[in-house]
């Protein structure tokens, strides 16, 4: 498909016709989420964002997932350090962000060996973003990162390393598009 | 515009007729965000929270934007057992900007994007009421990148101080 002018069109299989490709487009959604006390934990220890609240649980081996009603892919995602200290991390020192969802398993829900990722990270925070506060948008798109619906999605975050402060939270911004 | 070829044409499609250059209807967005015990903080300033707030209480819950869209409306419920106290002017102003890049989300690097008129104020016509209130057609242009963090600046002594206001943001995509 070659994008000719402002939108590109594709052809609508099911009447055969051509058709703009923003009318064959999922609608978008946003949602925001929140690492509390993102770096808190030990080395690998995994961490969730919270969809709502960080008194939910948090900061430590749990799954904090959200059951979507309908198919989704993600399409991008945001980050903003919140901190009054720049975020250190060295040599192979990184923040290793994947998405994934919840299948049952022993422990339940809160039992983040549940968690079960779908490809590759979808972020990843190394020495390079080091006395930094990093504010930033990712690209998702193309990485394949399709739910369908009753899924329950989960972000989780893995520190290698000891990244700091640990005392800091990580607001994210999330874009899905629903397919059906 | 060139070729049909691959798939690729520029217009919009009206009775299964290609008319003209098109553009695609506007999708928008709903972000909730929430004012906890508002008119409780020193100084006078409440940060909205989007989910939820900082460890550091100096840092403004901040949210990095995924593309290019236009603030459109904003409501604001006050959630309380007990209406609003607004004194004889005093008034409580809420405005919305951005952060500066790679620097700490707080005050100092905040900068408004309304000039310094805010989004909405509550002044002291709403005193004895529990405010439910709206305001439509904003149309703020905001980037692709663009941390934003909503801030409520309280003049004068507004009460109940243990009560939260909850907040709806519109958003249009642009494309």
């Amino acid at each position: 498909m070659t994008a000719l002018g402002e939108y590109a069109y594709v052809k609508d299989l099911y009447f055969e016709k051509l058709v703009p490709d923003y009318q064959v487009r999922g609608k978008k959604i946003f949602f925001a989420g929140y690492f509390n006390n993102i770096f808190a934990g030990a080395s690998n220890q995994p961490i969730h964002m919270e969809w709502t609240n960080k008194t939910a649980i948090g900061g430590g081996d749990y799954i904090t997932p959200l059951t979507f009603p309908f198919k989704v892919r993600l399409l991008s995602s945001t980050y903003c350090w919140l901190s009054n200290t720049a975020m250190l991390l060295t040599g192979s020192e990184r923040a290793d962000f994947r998405i994934g969802k919840y299948v049952a398993g022993s422990g339940g829900v809160g039992n983040s060996f549940n968690f079960t990722a779908v490809g590759g990270n979808i972020n990843q925070f190394t020495s390079a973003d080091n006395n930094t506060f990093p504010k930033e948008v990712v690209d998702n798109s193309a990485g394949g990162y399709e739910f369908d619906a009753g899924d329950s999605i989960s972000i989780e975050c893995r520190e290698q390393g000891t990244i700091t402060p640990t005392t800091s939270e990580l607001q994210v911004g999330l874009v899905f598009e629903i397919l059906s | 515009m060139t070729s049909l070829g691959d798939t690729a044409i520029v217009g919009t499609l009206y009775y299964n007729q290609l008319i003209q250059d098109g553009k695609p209807p506007a999708q928008t967005v709903v972000l909730a965000g929430q004012f906890e015990n508002v008119f409780s903080a020193a100084g006078g300033t409440d940060y909205m929270e989007w989910v939820s707030n900082p460890t550091p209480s100096n840092i403004i819950p901040s949210l990095t934007m995924p593309f290019d869209c236009k603030l459109k409306t904003m409501t604001m419920i006050f959630k309380s057992t007990t209406a609003i106290t607004i004194p004889s002017g005093a008034k409580w102003k809420v405005d919305i900007g951005t952060m500066s890049a790679n620097l700490p989300a707080t005050e100092v690097n905040w900068n408004t994007l309304t000039g310094g008129v805010g989004l909405q104020t509550w002044d002291e016509t709403l005193t004895g009421t529990f405010p439910n209130t709206i305001t439509e057609n904003i149309n703020l242009n905001i980037s692709k990148g663009q941390t934003l963090g909503v801030i409520g600046f309280e003049t004068g002594s507004m009460s109940p101080t243990n009560v939260e206001v909850q907040v709806a943001l519109v958003f249009e995509i642009v494309e």
